[in-house]
């Protein structure tokens, strides 16, 4: 029997709500979301009357999208602005017995210990930094393997900073420079930061969401895919940061990737992001787009802070549940797909990184049956895009969705160049593809036992023998998908390929 | 105009899509019954006719499906699966795919519009994209509590008065979702708080029960 809880964050900026089912196997998967932009970090250090009226309104409008999305529970936590604010405890108390929701202010540290569970839940990052950029406050984290070391809380928001420090629009050179200057003198006093330089700076809030939006239109990649785990290349806050401030925030608002709420506080959230950056001397900066409400949602999933050992796996638990996937199926399509990669590494020359995708394309090949089995190969494509798959960046994810949905060269590339696949790795992208389709095959044929699989190759021609297979041994003028995919063979990999059974 | 056979024809198969999907029914036929009822009372203002009218009620219904591969970007994810799920084999291509574009139209930037549409059939498709949001806004609780009583229409306003809705407590969520609204009808449009009404939407039709 599946569980449904209402997440909400009253955060300096905005307040948000994430509903999420959770399935007696223990998958899960986010419902739906809502947000309220209401800037609690602006007003000052009393939150007053205004304010809580459109609190209220808001969690009580939250508190009925739960409910009927069949949440029974909530779990609301109250960040920096409620947290600093002089009436911010009588604040809390007047909402949750007013609205029923029942809030709760979370210090600086258990808001670092939740975003950093949220985070490493479902990003593979083991080691580094997390910053969570807010409206009134920035939360920096030393974690070593996917626990939390240390913390500090910054008062150095996006909202309380540009109300703070910069007073025109567009801002001063001067004011700008004396922003970054406040702001890096704060760093500063984080003494675990700076040294030594950290392997990664991972980056959550509204700011880090924006940046990767705009990284992405600027490096060209396309637009529409997850921004969970995109990385953003490490000069580019710095360089973002100048062009932006000198147009005022209603040219901002115009700019594609900027939302019109974000426009007049980008530059104070920039400005944190490239001191952040400089600081940790980190050579990649990834974007989360998961952290507190997912850490308060998995807190309430498990009842305690356990991370998760392989979050991949636990994610694809969640999709083989939503779609309907035979997992029998799926772990014998796998585990051939994945003999076959390591049986033919002489012959593909592909990263040994690659049979991560591979394994996950061939365990999510059906996928797109749920939708129609005829086209499955094209929903599949489209589902392992966009369905939420945690453990993969983008690029692997684009390598899985190929990999899962191959059917045949020309619907590979089609799909391949629409979805703005790198040419460069059309051929790899080809390879997995094609693995995990004669895998498939070879569960047709093998569908349980162990199978022994062994490739020779000698002047263009490669052989794989597939031993252990019992019962009867197919005449291959009875299977078309295995004479195409030998026909294919040639294309992808040059050379001619020979399949040779014995039971 | 009542969005009659059309969505009769295709009330059906919608809903059996969403089950698949688990979607929030209550929500899509709160917001089909505020959609029909919105184009009825609009009538002097609109072109709808009964193709856009059934469509109009079908996206309503399952404008959220999407939710079920993704919350992000959800609308773009209904449209997809209002083209593509077999559940609706069956339903003419046209229009399925003119109930998946208005379902993606419920929210965020409107899609690209097919070429071959002429100019009036683009203003109808807009003035139902503009009655989806305003439905969908009216609901934004989900709580089935909207319900259209009145609407007056001026020259250059439109007021709807609709009882179980505190516009207060939902001002900017309607605000914003009642913005293609008055770029599309050219009109302001504000919301009068009614006493709440023993049913909802008792004027709708077709939206089924």
């Amino acid at each position: 029997m599946s569980r449904a809880v209402g997440i909400v964050d009253v955060g300096s900026n905005t307040v948000r709500l994430a509903v999420y089912v959770a399935n007696a196997s223990g998958s899960y998967r986010l419902a739906a979301e809502r947000r309220a932009v209401l800037r609690l970090g602006a007003y000052g250090p009393e939150l007053g009357a205004k304010a809580y009226r459109r609190t209220a309104a808001v969690l009580t409008r939250f508190r009925n999208v739960a409910r009927s999305l069949g949440a029974a529970e909530m779990v609301a936590a109250a960040t920096a602005a409620v947290r600093a604010a002089v009436d911010g405890e009588a604040f809390a108390r007047r909402l949750r017995e007013e609205t029923g929701v029942p809030l709760r202010i979370i210090d600086g540290r258990e808001e670092a210990q939740l975003g950093l569970l949220g985070v490493v839940s479902t990003l593979s990052v083991a080691d580094g930094v997390l910053a969570d950029v807010g409206g009134a406050s920035t939360e920096v984290t030393l974690f070593r393997d996917r626990r939390l070391v240390a913390s500090s809380t910054l008062p150095a928001g996006a909202v309380n900073l540009t109300t703070g420090w910069l007073p025109s629009d567009p801002p001063t050179a001067e004011h700008l420079a004396r922003l970054r200057e406040h702001v890096a003198s704060l760093l500063a006093g984080v003494d675990w930061l700076g040294e030594p330089a950290q392997p990664v700076l991972v980056g959550v809030g509204g700011t880090f969401r924006a940046l990767a939006r705009l990284a992405r239109r600027r490096l060209g990649a396309r637009p529409r895919s997850p921004l969970h785990g995109s990385e953003v290349p490490p000069g580019l806050p710095a360089v973002l940061l100048g062009e932006l401030a000198a147009v005022s925030s209603a040219k901002r608002a115009a700019k594609p990737g900027i939302a019109k709420h974000r426009a007049d506080v980008i530059v104070a959230g920039l400005a944190v992001i490239g001191e952040l950056v400089a600081r940790s001397r980190a050579p990649r900066v990834v974007v989360s787009g998961h952290g507190l409400r997912d850490g308060l949602f998995l807190r309430w999933l498990h009842g305690d802070d356990h991370v998760v050992d392989d979050i991949a796996a636990e994610s694809l638990d969640g999709f083989l549940d939503r779609f309907g996937i035979p997992r029998q199926r799926a772990e014998r399509v796998s585990g051939l797909a994945c003999e076959l990669f390591d049986a033919l590494r002489d012959v593909h020359h592909l990263d040994p990184e690659d049979r991560g995708p591979l394994r996950v394309g061939a365990m999510l090949r059906e996928a797109g049956a749920f939708l129609d089995a005829y086209k499955r190969a094209k929903h599949t494509f489209y589902l392992v895009r966009w369905a939420p798959l945690f453990g993969l960046g983008p690029r692997e994810r684009l390598m899985a969705a190929a990999a899962a949905s191959y059917d045949g060269l020309e619907g590979h590339r089609e799909r391949w160049i629409a979805a703005q696949g790198n040419p460069e790795e059309l051929t790899s992208s080809a390879r997995l593809g094609f693995m995990v389709a004669l895998a498939d095959a070879l569960a047709d044929i093998c569908p349980e036992g162990d199978v022994e699989l062994r490739a020779s190759a000698s002047s263009g021609r490669i052989a794989v023998q597939v031993g252990g297979c019992a019962g009867s041994l197919p005449d291959m003028a009875d299977m078309p998908e295995l004479d195409a995919l030998i026909k294919d063979f040639r294309r992808i990999f040059g050379g001619t390929l020979t399949l040779r059974f014995r039971g | 105009m009542s969005p009659g056979e059309a969505w009769t024809e295709w009330e059906g198969a919608l809903l059996r899509l969403g089950r698949k999907y688990g979607f929030d029914e209550a929500h899509g036929r709160q917001v089909a019954r505020l959609a029909d009822h919105l184009a009825e009372q609009l009538s002097p203002l609109h072109r709808l006719d009964e193709e856009f009218r059934g469509a109009l009620c079908g996206a309503a219904l399952v404008h959220d499906l999407g939710q079920a591969v993704a919350s992000r970007g959800h609308h773009r994810h209904t449209a997809y699966l209002v083209q593509c799920d077999d559940a609706l084999d069956g339903v003419p291509e046209d229009a399925r795919l003119l109930v998946a574009l208005l379902a993606r139209s419920h929210r965020k930037k409107l899609p690209d519009l097919p070429d071959g549409w002429d100019r009036q059939r683009c203003q109808r498709f807009l003035q139902a994209a503009a009655l989806l949001r305003l439905a969908d806004g009216l609901d934004g609780s989900h709580d089935g509590r909207a319900c259209l009583q009145a609407c007056r229409i001026d020259p250059g306003s439109v007021e709807l008065v609709v009882a179980g809705l505190d516009p207060a407590g939902q001002d900017r969520v309607l605000k914003r979702k009642a913005g293609l609204f008055a770029r599309v009808f050219e009109r302001d449009i504000s919301f009068a708080s009614a006493p709440s009404a023993a049913s909802a939407a008792g004027g709708a039709r077709g939206a089924g029960a």
